[in-house]
């Protein structure tokens, strides 16, 4: 064995103590802290095939699809650096998800304001649309084919911005057209599509020899028309001033097409106040200096009474336009000559909507349906013959404690909620069946699934189903309380968010909920938390 | 002293009548026993204190190899009582000789009340000891995802155990085994406190040592080491969920100890009991912590389901301080 010397004894000690050096400052480094800072999760909006959360942390959106026995999570990346998410938006058929993002911070200026469209079924191709301002509204046509988007009034984003700035995005061509309507220099408030009346259908305005797709852009005292077809959409806009009637505040529009009995278009506009309704025949015209296609409107005031609150349009011998007013008459106004005649509900009614009464014999007339939050009765009058027949009375069908909101499941159906009770309408058997519950019901938070209606008020430890042959419910207790509830339509299941901002939710079949065959899944959103990137 | 002493051996072996006796080992000052031995075979080296720092050709470490036969003679420990020797007292008129040599320094020793002999502590070669130490060390945990179960990286923990060794023939060398139990507990959040997040680890803990003395109160180790480890995973936010786990610990240390040596003890070479300080570094690797809690829930819940939340490698580099207390 080898004598131990000093020197070697002396060297093993130095060895020693650079091992201890060593450790000490590995011990004393730290890398970054992945988990340092909020998480930020955007609330989740409700698709066809489930649900979509935006982690404006990490810049991903985070697909949750149901499937019958667990919930498949996936993540798709802004790919936008120095980018974040303004606003996000499912599109109205829930194939798609929107989202706006726009820089990060004032600094950045290499980033443009980008709009992303994710398919909710296939979120791993998007597509991108340079709108090129930070807009905070959007409205999406009843067709599904466009976005509009624009400011909606509240205070500005950036140092400078245009007010009447809007982009109409072409969901189905990535066209994009970028204007600033060219009005009297009032603020925008709101986008119609009066034209479009059946969801998902497309249907233009016919203008003489062209169709059009109407766009309607309201301020506070003027309207300017758009055809978003246009491809010279940018001068081609018709702008209608009511600053002549300083009570016409625009907040309503309805398109009543052309047809045999009054040939042009004709587009409605109801005021937040006043006894006028605003009628804009459109004709034709072409462009003075270029000979260009166009269109223009005609004005006229139609005087329906005081305190117009809903219309809509019946065609009888008569084109009509059917106003809601002074909170129980309905007014009648033939719109090619002015002069109508009155019916009285004789009870309180501020809004209506129209149905196909089915009357026997295959055949069907045109009803009117009204009512009033608050109110006890719902109201409802066949229009057939009626400038015939002034004596009608409408019929009535009692909501013993009041209306508190009313949700139209179909043509035949509409589900009223009033505090602790819910009641099933149903038309054609006269019927108004209640259901009364320990808890409010928010009749919002419903959808149908077939025939069964389907409840999930937030708050509340019950889902509830009801089949709308027997009127039959049954309820099934949930683990947690519901925070929101949201119905994929495509995957046929519910799924109910709990107040977890780390992912709670209970995923129940549609059809027949219970809980042997539901499900609960956590901690969804922070999949693989562990194995940070 | 102690030259005294070795002054009246020598003395006493010179005295007519008697047999030539070799030097003796010094016997311990303090001892009231018999201060003389019995003498040694004349063919047998005593063994002397052996100063460590210089050796000496005749200077004998406790780790050298030496039969048991070879010793001074004491078959164990005890102290060794010389017989009665008729010593007359000092006041007395020198017996066989002459007068006392008042110059002599062990006159006063002719006195019966001091003439025990000092207490004798032979050496005792270590051939086992036996360790209980408890400890405490930290390992450096490179995955980045500790961070949402601690507040840094570093994942202390507590070791408590023991360890019996042999040594290996005659040389410095020593094989132990060790047995003990660890234990990490770790606690963090994640995301400004969204989640609340802990990890305790309890590890019984096998490790089979090999040791070297450099010299007598400075060793140098390597430690292989492993077993089992039994993991609880925790995690608050709106929910509590639990996990419980099992996996795999392997260690990997080199290090040193320092413990008393026998010199500093009071039975010297024959010292049972030491103490001392280890310091040890090297590397902890464990099996993959796959993290899945499920929520705590009442009974009969709807099936509920866990999400997989990643993976925890809890492993790196590591060091462990402690104190032992051994017996030999």
């Amino acid at each position: 064995m080898k004598r131990l010397t000093i020197s070697r004894i002396s060297r093993i000690g130095r060895m020693g103590l650079m091992g201890v050096a060593a450790a000490a400052a590995t011990a004393a480094c730290q890398p970054k802290d992945p988990y340092a800072g909020p998480l930020q999760i955007m609330p989740p909006i409700g698709t066809q095939d489930g649900l979509v959360y935006i982690d404006r942390t990490h810049d991903e959106l985070i697909f949750v699809e149901p499937g019958d026995g667990s919930v498949t999570v996936s993540r798709q990346a802004l790919d936008e650096a120095d980018a974040q998410v303004a606003w996000r938006a499912p599109t109205r058929n829930g194939a798609d998800v929107l989202v706006l993002t726009v820089p990060d911070n004032d600094k950045v200026e290499n980033v443009g304001e980008t709009l992303w469209r994710f398919n909710a079924n296939a979120p791993d191709n998007p597509v991108e649309y340079d709108v090129r301002a930070p807009f905070n509204a959007l409205a999406l046509s009843p067709d599904h084919r466009r976005a509009v988007l624009y400011f909606d009034g509240n205070d500005p984003s950036s140092p400078l911005q245009n007010a009447n700035q809007v982009a109409i995005v072409d969901l189905n061509t990535r066209n994009i057209r970028n204007l600033t309507l060219n009005g009297f220099g009032g603020r925008l408030s709101s986008v119609h599509f009066p034209g479009q009346i059946e969801e998902g259908v497309p249907v233009k305005v016919q203008v003489g020899s062209f169709a059009r797709d109407i766009a309607a852009f309201l301020t506070d005292d003027e309207v300017v028309l758009v055809d978003m077809d246009d491809p010279d959409a940018v001068n081609n806009q018709v702008a209608v001033n009511f600053e002549s009637d300083p009570f016409f505040v625009p907040n309503a529009t309805l398109m009543r097409p052309g047809d045999d009995l009054f040939a042009d278009p004709s587009l409605f506009i109801r005021s937040v106040q006043g006894g006028n309704v605003a009628m804009l025949t459109l004709v034709e015209k072409e462009d003075e200096v270029t000979g260009a296609p166009g269109f223009t409107v005609q004005i006229s005031l139609l005087p329906v009474g005081v305190g117009v609150t809903d219309f809509v349009f019946y065609n009888g011998e008569a084109p009509y336009l059917v106003t809601l007013g002074q909170g129980s008459q309905l007014v009648f106004t033939d719109i090619r000559t002015q002069e109508g005649f009155e019916i009285d509900l004789e009870g309180s009614a501020r809004q209506m909507f129209l149905r196909d009464h089915d009357i026997g014999s295959d055949q069907t007339v045109r009803q009117i349906v009204a009512w009033a939050s608050g109110g006890t009765t719902l109201h409802t009058l066949d229009l057939d013959g009626i400038e015939n027949t002034l004596g009608r009375k409408p019929h009535r069908l009692k909501i013993e404690t009041g209306v508190g909101d009313l949700v139209q499941l179909d043509n035949d159906r509409v589900l009223v909620g009033s505090e602790n009770n819910l009641y099933v309408v149903d038309f054609p058997g006269d019927q108004v069946t209640p259901l009364t519950s320990q808890v409010p019901y928010d009749a919002q938070s419903s959808a149908l699934d077939g025939n069964t209606l389907l409840l999930g008020t937030p708050g509340q430890l019950w889902l509830s189903a009801v089949d709308l042959h027997t009127l039959n419910p049954e309820s099934m207790l949930l683990d947690d309380s519901i925070q929101s509830f949201h119905h994929a339509t495509a995957t046929g299941k519910v799924m109910i968010t709990h107040g977890d901002p780390i992912g709670h939710l209970t995923v129940a079949d549609a059809n027949d909920p219970s809980r042997s065959t539901s499900y609960v899944e956590w901690g969804f959103l922070v999949e693989g938390v562990f194995d940070p990137k | 002293m102690m030259l005294e002493i070795l002054t009246v051996t020598v003395s006493l072996a010179s005295a007519p009548g008697s047999a030539p006796q070799p030097a003796g080992p010094a016997p311990d000052p303090a001892s009231e026993s018999n201060p003389a031995p019995d003498p040694a075979p004349a063919t047998d080296p005593a063994p002397a204190q052996a100063d460590p720092q210089i050796p000496s050709p005749d200077a004998v470490s406790p780790f050298d190899s030496r039969p048991e036969t070879e010793s001074s003679g004491a078959p164990a420990a005890e102290p060794i009582v010389p017989p009665d020797v008729d010593v007359p007292p000092a006041t007395a008129s020198p017996g066989r000789g002459g007068p006392p040599d008042l110059k002599d320094p062990m006159a006063g020793r002719h006195d019966p009340a001091v003439r025990k002999a000092a207490r004798v502590y032979p050496d005792r070669p270590i051939r086992w000891r036996v360790d209980a130490f408890l400890a405490g060390g930290n390992t450096v945990i490179g995955d980045r995802g500790y961070r949402g179960v601690d507040d840094d990286r570093n994942a202390r923990n507590l070791h408590v155990g023991a360890r019996a060794g042999m040594r290996l023939g005659e040389t410095r060398a020593f094989l132990s085994f060790g047995a003990g139990y660890r234990y990490l507990e770790s606690d963090g959040d994640l995301y400004a406190n969204l989640v609340q997040a802990g990890i305790r680890i309890q590890e019984p803990i096998f490790t089979l040592r090999a040791s070297a003395s450099l010299l007598d109160g400075v060793d140098l180790f390597v430690e292989p080491g492993g077993g089992p480890y039994f993991a609880r995973v925790d995690l608050d936010s709106v929910q509590t969920a639990r996990q419980k786990s099992v996996g795999g610990t392997f260690d990997a240390l080199a290090g040193a100890t320092v413990y008393l040596p026998k010199r500093w003890l009071p039975r010297r070479g024959s010292s049972r009991v030491s103490a001392g300080l280890e310091l040890g570094l090297g590397y902890t690797w464990r099996s993959d912590l796959h993290v899945k809690p499920g929520p705590d829930t009442e009974d009969d819940p709807i099936d509920t389901q866990s999400t997989d939340l990643g993976r925890l490698s809890l492993r790196g580099f590591t060091w462990r301080a402690g104190a032992f207390v051994r017996f030999m």
